[in-house]
């Protein structure tokens, strides 16, 4: 019996090394087969791109011509008003002196320069906004509700907004690309390369590509229905339904050069099969390009990130010659280089601000006029958010409380040293759209104990807490409040309002976390209160934050679970409703429903202190991002102005 | 009589206690230690927002007793358990003496009661603590308004009238020493130096409870690893080793970064749980030496369980370099704890050193930096005097 287990057990072992021998042959065989078939495939492709290759040399030289000669476009819809407005923000002023470099400060790397994959708001506030967020037209910088030409002369769009017809600005150059041109290994990137039709299909091409790492980016072309090559210079975008977003998503398109992101290192087209996991680590990720008024000239990780003006350019070119990027976490070390003029130019944070402007004594060179300072709008806006579907918060007067109980006017004047501005919705408080009738809520802790005694939370037993029976359990009105740590700002916030809070029986408890670990309570919803800031936009579709649909969905960005139907319906007209008028309309209305229903006290809409060298002139800041945007900058000489 | 003195003198303990007296810096250094502790203990006699006695139209009030376990007053349970070893330390002193006086109970035992009394005072008061129900009285605004309406109002305050978790927004924060606040206060207005007194709870506490548990941890598998040597000692021996990989305060900052409410407690046993691998070596090292002895050959030969040979006759023996490192871990939980706390990864709620130092740090305060950073560096400099002073008196070549 013994003995035959044992053969038995020998004979199964056999066979498991056999077959696993077999799975091994078989896997090194199905490799080799498939070695071969890509090769041969490559081969006939190569065949046959030069085929084409021929061709499109010859189309070349025949477009070449003309754009010399300028012709007259051909018009698809001649009898449609052009949307773009001829009104342009003037970047340079006649008196404006050329040259000299400008250092700034960037506080982190950058992981990746590829504007599709990554979304790295510190990359696009300092590379991208010079290099390539070129798109067809931008929002007026004076007006935003306008838009203004930019890659595109005119654009035509139909009565139902499904067909957007763009007329490309001919001669626009891409940047060179940078790249050891002596090695020879890069020869087919050689020569001038112009922004054409077919650049603007591969971007919509690749954004739609379920292999790109781009999910944010390519839900909002999920409508998109297909986009048409009319000529070289003359693109149509067919959206499948009429929506607000395909306006801004459209006439504010980026495109991304063909020449660079298609091809590998050595020239070759990418495969179409691998075309997405080739382009997520493209060998040109770690450089920029693009056709903005600055082009990339080096980056050193962890140390410098250098862009040269591009000479070039379409537009308006910019006075100052080089932009100088030192990239160093520290702040305290930012404030050190601003002091000794290793930066022209820099932002202070409210401690620096502090104690340099606020208490600085008059031979500091923040006050006796070498550094000028200025506080700016920055598009965001801070809150305390209540989870909707906690059995205490969900009770709106309770919220109303909660409201009346932050001491919001201490906080602004002593803690964020009016670096804000108290602000009362969702909506930038600088946009048409926003509601200024809306009080902002003030503090009052009296008024606060009787919305809770209304709200029947009543201190029954005598604890110093207040309780009520909620579904037939005596509940203390007790939550957390769940923020990021390492905010000496929000620390002190919290402790005042935690103080505050108990001295009308409502008990907080802080938890602070790593924002890592905060992102996924959020997406979970595993929560009771949060503190957080959202970045607005100048026009934003409250959708995403604000609609029912998103409540229900994991990682949504509706993590406190607001449902309104009222609101639901404004957001969705204001999906369809184009009319600028209309629009600000429905936003007040918006504004004041969630003014009323208080699913987030908000806070304030944040400032910025900038501080520069006054030998910078034209320092202008922008209503939209980025707000110090450098163009219309120049420095008057090399050494700054003894006042 | 006679013969017990006698017998007295010549004891191990009798002997080191003899050492370490001739160190004068030791001496004052364990004195420094029992007035912290006494500091630690009596901190709401020193700075708290609730009177000792006060009296409004003749009716007199003692809120003191009943707020000292107020959960809404003290929100850390370590103060609680503070304030009960306060109220009942005049108890527990003449209880003592009851006892000695009845039972007549060896000085060893004296360790055995006390920690008894501590673990029945910790139970009182927290029970104590779970049936006081009461709000956050403001005492001050109280007294201040019947002052204001002229009535007859008196009132008898502790030294100062702060509690840690006050904020004072009267002033423009954070405010340079005066008279009202000695050391200043801190970003919202808190008081500094009622902070500091506070804080020496905190310290003291992590510094024991985090040395009592990585000594038990320590003890256990050293014990076992020495004394039963072979597979047992493989293991734990392996063991000792991949916990001591990690970079301990790394780990501690990790694990810390995960808890989402840190309390006080969860400091303690992160600690705890991450630095026994010293202490279990040296046991370890002991057991092996100490084995082979002849009286534990003795004890086996008598048939005595292993537990009772391991915890009974080996473990005094090895105690020496066990009490000398648990000084020098005290002093070394201390500064970790204030690490944690100077890079936010603390007790928030709690009034730490490294908190304060930390506000002072991001504040750019002379008085927000200096008065914990001094505290830390005395409070340990101190343990690691008494613990130098204890190896000292414990090597027999250094005797005198």
């Amino acid at each position: 019996m013994h003995k035959e287990n044992l053969g038995e057990k020998l004979v199964s072992y056999a066979f498991f090394i056999l077959l696993f021998i077999f799975v091994i042959f078989n896997i090194v065989q199905m490799n080799n087969v498939e070695k071969r078939y890509i090769e041969i495939r490559d081969k006939l492709e190569d065949l046959e791109k030069r085929g084409i290759a021929r061709s499109t040399t010859v189309t070349t030289s025949v477009s070449n011509a003309p754009v010399k000669q300028k012709t007259a476009v051909k018009y698809l819809h001649p009898e449609v008003k052009n949307f773009l407005s001829d009104e342009t923000f003037k970047v340079r002023l006649p008196e404006t002196k050329q040259g000299g470099i400008l250092h700034r400060w960037m506080p982190a790397d950058p992981k990746s320069f590829n504007t599709i994959t990554s979304n790295d708001g510190t990359l696009n506030q300092y590379v991208n906004a010079y290099v390539n967020s070129e798109s067809f037209a931008t929002r007026s910088l004076d007006n935003p509700d306008k838009w203004v030409k930019c890659l595109a002369d005119r654009i035509e769009i139909t009565d139902d907004y499904k067909e957007y017809t763009i007329y490309l600005k001919q001669g626009v150059k891409w940047h060179t690309p940078k790249v050891d041109w002596k090695s020879g290994k890069y020869d087919w990137l050689k020569g001038d390369h112009e922004l054409t039709a077919k650049d603007v299909k591969f971007t919509v091409d690749v954004i739609k590509n379920p292999q790109v790492e781009c999910p944010a980016l390519r839900n909002y072309y999920d409508d998109l229905d297909k986009v048409e090559i009319i000529d070289d210079y003359t693109v149509v975008f067919k959206w499948k339904k009429k929506t607000y977003n395909s306006l801004s998503f459209t006439v504010g398109f980026n495109p991304i050069p063909e020449f660079i992101y298609g091809y590998d290192s050595d020239g070759k087209p990418f495969d179409k099969s691998v075309f997405g996991l080739k382009f997520n680590n493209h060998w040109y990720n770690m450089k920029s390009i693009g056709c903005g008024p600055y082009e990339f000239v080096s980056y050193v990780q962890g140390a410098s990130l250098v862009l040269k003006r591009f000479e070039d350019y379409y537009g308006e070119k910019p006075a100052i010659d080089e932009i100088d990027y030192q990239i160093f976490p520290d702040q305290k070390q930012n404030l050190l280089k601003i002091k000794s003029r290793d930066l022209d130019f820099g932002v202070l944070y409210p401690t620096d601000y502090r104690e340099e402007i606020m208490n600085g004594n008059s031979t500091s060179p923040f006050k006796n006029g070498d550094i000028i300072n200025k506080t700016y709008d920055e598009m965001v806006y801070t809150y305390f958010g209540w989870n909707m579907e906690h059995k205490i918060l969900k009770d709106k007067k309770v919220r109303w409380a909660l409201s009346y109980a932050l001491n919001l006017d201490y906080m602004l004047k002593d803690i964020f040293l009016d670096l804000g501005e108290r602000t009362t919705g969702p909506i930038y408080i600088k946009s048409t759209g926003y509601d200024k009738s809306l009080e902002p809520i003030p503090f009052d802790l009296d008024k606060a104990a009787e919305m809770l005694n209304q709200a029947g939370w009543v201190d029954t037993d005598g604890d110093g807490v207040r309780d009520k029976i909620l579904d037939g359990q005596k509940t203390d009105l007790e939550f957390t409040m769940l923020t990021t740590s390492g905010s000496p700002e929000w620390d002190a916030a919290q402790t005042i309002y935690r103080e505050d809070l108990q001295k009308i029986g409502v008990k907080m408890n802080i938890s602070e976390v790593d924002w890592a670990v905060m992102q996924k309570k959020l997406e979970g919803k595993d929560f009771d209160a949060m503190g957080g800031a959202w970045g607005t936009a100048w026009d934003a579709d409250p959708y995403q934050i604000w609609h029912s649909s998103q409540a229900s969905i994991p990682n949504s960005s509706n993590h406190i679970s607001y449902r309104n139907p009222e609101a639901d319906k404004i957001i969705e007209k204001m999906r369809n409703t184009f009319d600028q008028n209309e629009r600000n309309k429905l936003s007040k209305e918006f504004h004041k429903i969630i003014y009323d229903d208080q699913p987030y006290t908000f806070m304030f809409a944040r400032k910025r202190c900038a501080v520069w060298w006054n030998n910078l002139e034209r320092v202008h800041f922008m209503l939209l991002r980025p707000h110090d945007d450098s163009r219309p900058w120049y420095f008057s000489n090399d050494k700054p102005v003894q006042r | 009589m006679e013969e017990e003195k006698k017998y007295k003198k010549v004891s191990y303990w009798s002997v080191v206690w003899s050492q370490f007296k001739k160190n004068k810096v030791a001496l004052w250094g364990l004195g420094a230690i029992i007035l912290l502790l006494l500091q630690a203990i009596y901190s709401p006699f020193l700075s708290l927002d609730v009177p000792l006695v006060y009296s409004v139209e003749g009716t007199t009030h003692f809120p003191f007793l009943v707020e000292l376990f107020n959960k809404n007053r003290f929100e850390n349970t370590v103060d609680i358990l503070f304030n009960g070893i306060m109220v009942a330390s005049p108890f527990i002193v003449a209880l003592w003496f009851v006892l000695k006086k009845v039972l007549s109970f060896s000085t060893s035992k004296n360790l055995v009661i006390f920690i008894g009394f501590l673990i029945l005072v910790c139970i009182l008061s927290s029970v104590a603590s779970e049936n006081t129900k009461m709000g956050n009285k403001k005492y001050k605004d109280e007294i201040a308004a019947a002052k204001a309406d002229g009535k007859k109002v008196s009132a008898i305050f502790p030294l100062m009238k702060w509690s840690y978790k006050e904020t004072d927004l009267e002033g423009r924060n954070p405010q340079a020493p005066s008279a009202k606040h000695l050391l200043g206060t801190d970003a919202t207005g808190r008081d500094v130096l009622t902070r500091m007194l506070y804080g020496t709870r905190i310290s003291m506490t992590i510094g024991v409870v985090a040395v009592s548990i990585y000594m038990l941890i320590g003890i256990v598998l050293g014990a076992l690893a020495g004394y039963f040597g072979g597979a047992i000692d493989l293991w734990i021996s392996r063991l000792i080793e991949v916990v001591i990989c990690f970079p301990t305060f790394f780990l501690i900052l990790t694990l810390a970064a995960f808890i989402e409410k840190r309390t006080v407690f969860h400091v303690m046993i992160l600690i705890g749980v991450v630095s026994w691998t010293g202490v279990a070596r040296l046991v370890r090292g002991e057991f092996l030496r100490q084995r082979g002895m002849d009286y534990v050959q003795a004890a086996i030969a008598l048939g005595i369980s292993r537990a009772k040979i391991i915890f009974t006759h080996i473990l005094p023996n090895a105690m020496g370099p066990i009490l000398v490192s648990a000084t020098f871990g005290i002093a070394s939980a201390i500064l970790t704890e204030s690490s944690l706390s100077f890079l936010g990864l603390g007790d928030t709620t709690a009034p730490s050193w490294g908190g304060i130092l930390n506000v002072g740090r991001q504040q750019g305060k002379l008085w927000l930096i200096l008065a914990p950073g001094f505290a830390i560096f005395f409070v340990v400099s101190v343990f690691n005097l008494v613990g130098e002073a204890i190896r000292d008196a414990m090597d027999p070549r250094l005797r005198q």
